[in-house]
């Protein structure tokens, strides 16, 4: 225990002493953290972006008006129990009237045009929702070609299906590319680290020697190296992950006027744990991984 | 105590530092090995403290045999074998309480045992008026006791001089050749690599001397005499 608390020790006097190149860590881990939490939220937005677009794109199947309200039950049955489909909601005549007036209470106009009617000008309708837009067109098949396509009286997609389809298939791409691009970062950051290591412990490499010349056994000097070397590293993930906290914050209203899914910092909030420890979980491992492989070739017996 | 049989040290390419060198030392024994530069001084007490392997032949110490050793009993075979050189290798900015301080904190020593033993080091080369000062604002002299007493604090069985007054003036020379010798009064083995005369015949120990990497004269007690 002793020991472990000597080694403690040591690496928070080589922190504390080495000023240049904790400073030099601290900022490049800074810089890098900073990266990947760009790459992070790329991501996010990217995903939050199709799914908003996909959210756009359904398929309503309208009722002629005397269609019988259990063939229509047992087709919605029908349409729930195919792959992919994700939610089905039927919605009568009259539930559409009254969503009708709620939405346009603020406008007299509509509603005495509606009063005046005296009858319910709406029909019965389904809604479907697919998981992959591919779906819509697999029931929009089956519908026009099935026993109850006599209760109905037109189905529709959404007005802009094709731009919607062809941007879902370009996002496609675009996943590949930010995936791609976040790759290219937790790559360029690992060789960073690791020659940022290398120069670090070069830059010791007398100071190893006289560990080794005193009996320091290989533990008692690597070990301080890497804990020094995470302790700057995390001082430069906490200072990015400060800075980005409040981008977050300050910046909340300008995403939601973007796109008004677009919340990154509930997004962030709501993955707190899993975003920063997987980012310390990165910067220590490749801590780990470079001080080992750096420190080998002075820790030879 | 130190044995070697038949050694030679062969760097690459192909530069021979040592070949087959013989010699015995004994516990409490002080030798002293001369020759020019490149005689192969060095390379011995590299080879004494296995910092490096030999081409041939067989060292030991005690009853290890130094082609057996692995890991943990090289870091021990070097705790037990201490070692100074020219160039003093300090932790310049650290104090010269913390030079001390942290070989016996890597023994496991106590914080207890610890000031005590470096009180007692740094009074035997009496610099205990300078603990607070950093090691780099010593003068080469100072620095180079200091280097005896973190060699010493381990209890080493054996000390390694490499060229100790390389960097010193006569009289802090002196100074750290009288260190020597009290300190291998106390039983601890001395291995003095030097090529000043003066120093050499004034010890009137065993020497051993070097040409060109072969053992060409061994003395007790032996003057200096280079080929």
């Amino acid at each position: 225990m002793l020991y472990l608390l000597r080694i403690i020790k040591e690496g928070w006097e080589l922190f504390k002493r080495r000023k240049i190149i904790t400073f030099a860590n601290i900022f490049v881990t800074f810089l890098m953290s900073i990266f990947i939490f760009i790459g992070i939220f790329s991501n996010y937005f990217l995903n939050e972006s199709i799914e908003y677009v996909k959210n756009r794109l359904d398929f309503s199947i309208y009722f002629k008006d005397d269609a019988n309200k259990e063939d229509i039950l047992k087709l919605k049955n029908i349409i729930e129990n195919f792959q992919n489909v994700e939610k089905v909601t039927y919605v009568t005549k009259e539930e559409a009237l009254v969503s009708f007036q709620k939405k346009f209470l603020s406008n007299p106009v509509l509603v005495k045009a509606l009063n005046e009617l005296k009858i319910n000008p709406f029909i019965d309708y389904i809604i479907v929702r697919a998981k992959t837009p591919e779906a819509y067109d697999e029931i929009a098949k089956y519908v026009e070609n099935s026993p109850y396509r006599a209760i109905i009286d037109f189905l529709t997609y959404s007005e802009n299906r094709n731009a919607i389809l062809r941007f879902i298939h370009f996002s496609n791409y675009l996943k590949i590319f930010v995936n791609a691009f976040i790759s290219i970062i937790l790559l360029f950051s690992l060789l960073i680290i690791f020659n940022l290591t290398l120069l670090t412990i070069y830059s010791q490499k007398e100071e190893i020697e006289i560990f080794k010349l005193i009996g320091a056994s290989n533990f008692f000097i690597r070990t301080p190296f890497i804990l020094s070397n995470f302790l700057a590293s995390f001082v430069g993930f906490l200072l990015a992950e400060f800075l980005i906290f409040v981008i977050l914050i300050r910046t909340k209203n300008f995403w939601t006027n973007i796109l008004y899914s677009f919340n990154p910092l509930a997004y962030y909030l709501d993955n707190f744990w899993m975003i920063n420890l997987g980012i310390l979980g990165f910067l220590l491992i490749s801590i780990l991984i470079s001080s080992f492989i750096a420190l080998q070739k002075y820790l030879k017996v | 105590m130190i044995v070697f049989k038949n050694v030679t040290k062969v760097y690459f390419p192909n530069i021979t530092a040592i070949e087959k060198v013989s010699f015995e030392i004994k516990t409490g024994e002080f030798v002293i090995l001369v020759g020019r530069s490149g005689a192969g001084k060095t390379t011995i007490l590299k080879l004494i403290r296995k910092e490096e392997n030999p081409t041939q032949g067989h060292i030991f110490y005690k009853n290890w045999d130094y082609h057996r050793m692995r890991g943990k009993e090289i870091t021990l075979l070097r705790r037990k074998i201490a070692v100074i050189f020219q160039e003093f290798k300090l932790l310049l900015d650290r104090t010269v309480y913390d030079n001390l301080r942290l070989p016996l904190e890597i023994l496991g020593l106590s914080s207890k045992e610890i000031s005590k033993k470096v009180e007692e080091m740094l009074r035997l080369v009496d610099l205990w008026s300078h603990k607070t000062v950093l090691a780099k604002y010593l003068s080469g002299g100072e620095k180079q006791k200091l280097a005896i007493a973190r060699a010493l604090s381990v209890n080493p069985e054996v000390l390694l001089a490499d060229e100790p007054t390389g960097n010193l003036d006569p009289i802090s020379s002196m100074e750290i050749v009288e260190l020597l010798k009290t300190i291998n009064n106390q039983g601890i083995t001395v291995i003095l690599a030097t090529h000043h005369k003066d120093i050499v015949n004034y010890l009137n120990k065993r020497v051993i001397t070097l040409h060109q990497g072969r053992i060409v004269r061994d003395e007790n007690p032996g003057k200096y005499a280079l080929i």
